[in-house]
């Protein structure tokens, strides 16, 4: 064994003597000597390894022993690393110790050997050293079993269950577990989770915990469990690769290691992937925010990338001659309701200037036949020109008001709802007279129910402590009477049923952020934007239009569908905090 | 019985004057005779129903009277299409057909046909019609009323009113569901309550999306003030309502009234022998016909030892949903001496099957509007016994020219026609106050009129 000494700096520093890559178990195995003052309490270091090209933080396990050529200025040691072969070449090691970083030197004089001669070296080093934990451990990891594919978690002392009832890839390398662990006897000391030669261990503090009675019932006879809350969802984000083997490590307090594959992940593809995902969890206060920032935001925010990721191509129809110069483009996105489209028209024949264009923007294709039959017939019918564009795919509200933009010639353009129809015939001539204030981002109207009660007229921002404490929107006055109007309103927002903005000006601020899944607080998001402008937000209650708004279905909602309005809710915090706490401490003033 | 006529209920639109004699009206033109289009959403050699029977006649009394007139009508969803042909004109050159090319929305009465707004159009540049008389919205769709304004701004439409489709989803006649309670009044949730895959917003687009349309009319006629009052709580504008009964099929020229029945008959051995009274219920036997009612009574009167009247049925009940034929069928097994049934009757020979009767009695248990039984008895001569709601109750004068009964009550017919059975002079004072309804010829004067003040933009 050559000793490389670095006189001049032996604390924080030493050197490794061979190094070897043990391709069963993923691990790095070193050995050499390490400069007094490590402190060797405990067995696990984090370290960091630099490659020729690029950099791997990980996780390492290290023993030192005493060694009589290097006494005076450091211990030998023995360094297990949990991190991937890498593509080039490892030229340092460091271990980040409690007061220093400790550089392992890696030189010409270090040995690069095989895996099981450095098991072989480094089990005699090991000899040399006292018994103690730390050592054990290290043998035990050394000579632990290397996964072969099977399932082994049933061969551990004390009975360990993990199932997997669900897994997603969230691109590129995200992966999503739902599904449930039970270890009676607390003998688990951690999970990880491998797939290639990436692995990631499992805090199990940001777990989003899930009640399964089922699996209590199914556990306590034999074992005594009785935790309910045993399910989990977790997301591991750089871990999978499409076609390797994913697996969990799972270690015991005693060193054992039990293996638990994880079934191939699913594609997650549209709203049946989200529901599942979204589904059966219930969190608040500060779990909410925990859950959601360690699980659910990132795992949703990679999955409606890759949704978003290829754009369509758009087919659009035109019905009818289109007006030459257009003052305002009207975009109104269709979803399963294609008939709103029917009665808008019927009503847009009667109350709309010529030299505004309507742009249908279909973003459900399971009826791309049956709205180009009913375009065809509503325009022979009503004689009221109209664009139709479709795409082979359903994107949410953002994208496709987006793609409504980039088709809009007009000077303005108006956000509609397909479920919002003209009570007042000069609705749009009133936003627009509105819209063309120049510290005006966005006009908005006076919404009412079919019994004529409000049910928009701004927009304000409140905590809810419940949720996180988040600031959430709301409807001032909604459901009651409308009161006497006395012109055009400030207010903090307008909601994304009917807004009318420049169109240059919807542009620069790129539209609506397709961040936001499906529906929820894009609205809020823009007029967020528009306000870090300088630019305000206005109702004119001269525009009065019914918003036939679909009622809930009573009382407490719950479900994914609420869990996704708490995602796009989490990312209106994420992006906006400190002008949403502003906004709520105003109330309903502008 | 000696009683003052009650007044008509609810007149609270203009009942027209006496018309002025036919040669005046026909001369009064300023620029001729105007040309005239009658539509209605059939065509009575399809479908027999009472708004193509009075459309039809109404443009067959115009053709007599020597005006220039057409028809046109919808097919059927039975009738064979012909491919490329919108509208066809297999019954005559001054008749057309349309055959839609799309299925009917019936929601809120739109025709999704993307041929027919062009096929109305060149058939309306072709006919040229200063007046546009519409029977029926179904199966031409309410956007008809838009594409006519369209394409000739200055020619009047019309629009009869035979039912309350347009306020009732529930095949127009502001009955509940389920159970068939009378609905006194349209609001978007009750209708909801009504129609399980409906919400109260689309209610409130259907209304919405028809008075849209409805605003081209230029006048509604109504054949009853009971049905216009609805119209106009509804929406209609009041000063565009007039009321005015259907051309009736019920009469023609020849036709007279019958001469009072001596009520007592000659026996074989020349003893006179009273006659029993004979009532008699003529029509489709669907449950709103309250023909369960009718025989509940007759029932009762049987129990009451009534002998002297007879109840005859002459009706057909072979379309009605299966469980009401097994009950139907049931029930009249269980009659007794005082019902006929005499199944179904050739509609021509109406007139003379009335004659035999001494009364005609009407159970409807929903708003009949001016059911063509009612005019078809008048002119023949014979009182009405009829529920005490919507048109019937209008048409009919209680004690004058008929006499009501508590509507869906069976008890109070038995004792309303016990009566009559124990008097049988009160049939007789009642026959004498009928009075004919107005001929063709005559009630054709009243449209006439409509048309020309219509014409001059004159307030009615």
């Amino acid at each position: 064994m050559s000793l490389t000494l670095d006189q001049t700096s032996d604390h924080g520093s030493g050197c490794v003597d061979f190094l070897a890559y043990s391709t069963h178990t993923n691990w790095w195995i070193a050995c050499g000597w390490i400069g007094l003052g490590w402190d060797d309490d405990h067995d696990r270091a984090k370290c960091l390894l630099t490659f020729d090209h690029g950099e791997q933080s990980a996780e390492a396990r290290i023993c030192l022993f005493p060694r009589a050529d290097v006494k005076d200025f450091g211990y030998g040691y023995v360094l297990l690393v949990d991190a991937p072969r890498g593509g080039s070449e490892l030229v340092r090691l460091a271990l980040h110790g409690r007061s220093a970083d400790f550089q392992l030197g890696i030189s010409s004089g270090t040995e690069r050997i095989g895996d099981t001669e450095a098991i072989t070296r480094v089990s005699t080093e090991l000899d040399r050293a006292p018994r103690s934990d730390h050592r054990a451990r290290i043998l035990k990891l050394l000579s632990r079993p290397a996964f072969t594919g099977r399932d082994t978690l049933d061969t551990l002392p004390a009975p360990v269950m993990l199932e997997v009832d669900m897994a997603y890839l969230c691109p590129p390398r995200g992966i999503l577990l739902k599904g449930w662990f039970a270890d009676p006897f607390r003998h688990v000391a951690s999970i990880r989770l491998r797939s290639g030669a990436r692995a990631e261990t499992l805090n199990r503090d940001h777990w989003i915990e899930i009640a399964r009675p089922d699996v209590v019932a199914a556990l306590a006879p034999a074992t005594g469990f009785t935790n309910e809350r045993c399910g989990f969802l977790t997301f591991v984000p750089d871990l999978y690769v499409l076609g390797e083997v994913c697996y969990f490590e799972i270690e015991t307090t005693q060193g054992e290691f039990g293996f638990r594959t994880v079934r191939t992940p699913r594609a997650a593809c549209g709203a049946d992937a989200l529901k599942s995902i979204l589904d059966e969890f219930d969190l608040r206060y500060r779990a909410l925010e925990l859950g959601y920032d360690h699980v659910i935001g990132p795992a949703v925010a990679a999955l409606n990338l890759d949704r978003l990721s290829t754009p369509p191509e758009v087919t659009a129809l035109s019905f009818g001659a289109q007006p030459e110069t257009v003052r305002c483009s009207i975009v109104v996105p269709l979803y399963g309701r294609i008939d709103f489209m029917e009665y808008q028209l019927a009503f847009f024949a009667r109350t709309l200037a010529p030299d505004h264009e309507l742009i249908y923007v279909l973003d459900d294709p399971t009826v791309i036949r049956a709205a180009g039959t009913l375009a065809a017939s509503c325009l022979a019918r009503f004689r009221r020109s109209f664009k139709l564009l479709t795409y082979d795919v359903n994107l949410g509200y953002a994208p496709a008001n987006n793609i409504g933009l980039r088709f809009a010639r007009g000077e303005h353009v108006c956000f509609l709802n397909s479920d919002i129809f003209p009570k007042v015939a000069d609705w749009l001539e009133y936003l627009l007279a509105t819209a063309a204030d120049p510290t005006i981002g966005v006009a908005g109207g006076l919404l009412l129910f079919e019994d004529e009660s409000i049910q928009h007229e701004g927009m304000a921002f409140e905590h809810l402590a419940e949720f996180a404490d988040w600031v959430f929107c709301r409807h001032p006055r909604k459901g009651l009477a409308p009161g006497e109007t006395h012109g055009v309103v400030r207010v903090p927002a307008v909601t994304g049923a009917c807004m009318v903005m420049r169109t240059d000006l919807a542009r620069a601020v790129g539209g609506f952020d397709e961040g936001f899944v499906i529906g929820d607080f894009e609205d809020a998001d823009l007029c967020l934007r528009l306000r870090a402008r300088g630019l305000g937000c206005a109702v004119d209650p001269r525009a009065q239009l019914y918003h036939l708004e679909r009622q809930s279905q009573g009382g407490y909602e719950g479900g994914w569908r609420q869990n996704l309005t708490l995602y796009n809710a989490w990312r209106l915090q994420k992006l906006h905090r400190p002008a949403l706490l502003e906004l709520a401490q105003r109330g309903r003033k502008a | 019985m000696k009683r003052a006529p009650t007044a008509v209920k609810g007149k609270t639109v203009t009942q027209l004057p006496v018309a002025p004699a036919a040669t005046e009206i026909d001369a009064a033109w300023d620029r001729g005779r105007p040309r005239i289009l009658v539509m209605s959403h059939s065509h009575p050699r399809i479908t027999r129903g009472g708004a193509e029977i009075s459309a039809y006649a109404l443009f067959k009394a115009l053709q007599q009277r020597g005006y220039p007139a057409w028809f046109a009508g919808c097919s059927g969803s039975g009738s064979e299409n012909r491919a490329g042909a919108t509208f066809a004109q297999p019954y005559g050159p001054s008749e057309y057909v349309y055959y839609s090319n799309a299925p009917f929305d019936y929601f809120k009465f739109a025709n999704p046909d993307p041929s027919y707004p062009d096929a109305l159009e060149q058939l309306l540049a072709e006919l040229k019609p200063d007046f546009v008389h519409l029977h029926h919205y179904s199966r031409f769709g309410v956007e008809t009323f838009a594409i006519i304004r369209r394409t000739l701004p200055a020619t009047k439409i019309l629009l009869s009113l035979h039912e309350y489709l347009l306020i009732c989803n529930h095949n127009g006649q502001m009955v509940k569901t389920g159970d068939l309670r009378l609905c006194y009044e349209e609001t978007i949730d009750a209708c909801a309550a009504c129609f399980k895959d409906k919400s109260a917003r689309d209610f409130f687009l259907r209304k919405r999306f028809v008075m849209t349309f409805l605003d081209d009319v230029d006048l509604f006629i109504s054949p009853s003030h009971f049905l216009a009052d609805r119209y106009i709580a509804w929406g209609i504008p009041r000063q565009k309502m007039v009321m005015l009964e259907n051309l009736p099929s019920a009469l023609s020229g020849e036709r007279k009234r019958a001469a009072i029945f001596d009520r007592d008959g000659m026996s074989e051995d020349g003893v006179i022998e009273p006659r029993e009274l004979r009532i008699g219920f003529f029509g489709q036997m669907s449950p709103l016909k309250g023909i369960v009612v009718l025989i509940e009574a007759a029932r009762r009167l049987e129990k009451m030892e009534i002998e002297n009247l007879v109840i005859d049925i002459y009706g057909d009940y072979s379309s009605q949903p299966p469980e009401y034929q097994v009950a139907v069928t049931k029930a009249l097994a269980e009659t007794g001496k005082n019902v006929i049934y005499h199944g179904r009757y050739d509609n021509s020979r109406v007139h003379s099957l009335m004659i035999a009767m001494d009364a005609i009695v009407t159970p409807s248990i929903w708003w009949e509007n001016s059911p063509l039984v009612i005019q078809e008895a008048f002119a023949a001569g014979k009182p009405v016994i009829c529920s005490d709601i919507g048109g019937m109750a209008e048409k009919v004068r209680h004690g004058v020219d008929g006499l009501h009964f508590e509507t869906g009550n069976p008890g109070h017919l038995a004792q309303l026609l016990a009566r009559l059975a124990r008097k049988p002079s009160l049939i007789d004072e009642l026959s004498q106050s009928v009075q004919a309804p107005l001929d063709t010829d005559l009630r054709l004067n009243d449209y006439l009129k409509i048309y020309a003040d219509l014409l001059r933009s004159r307030a009615i």
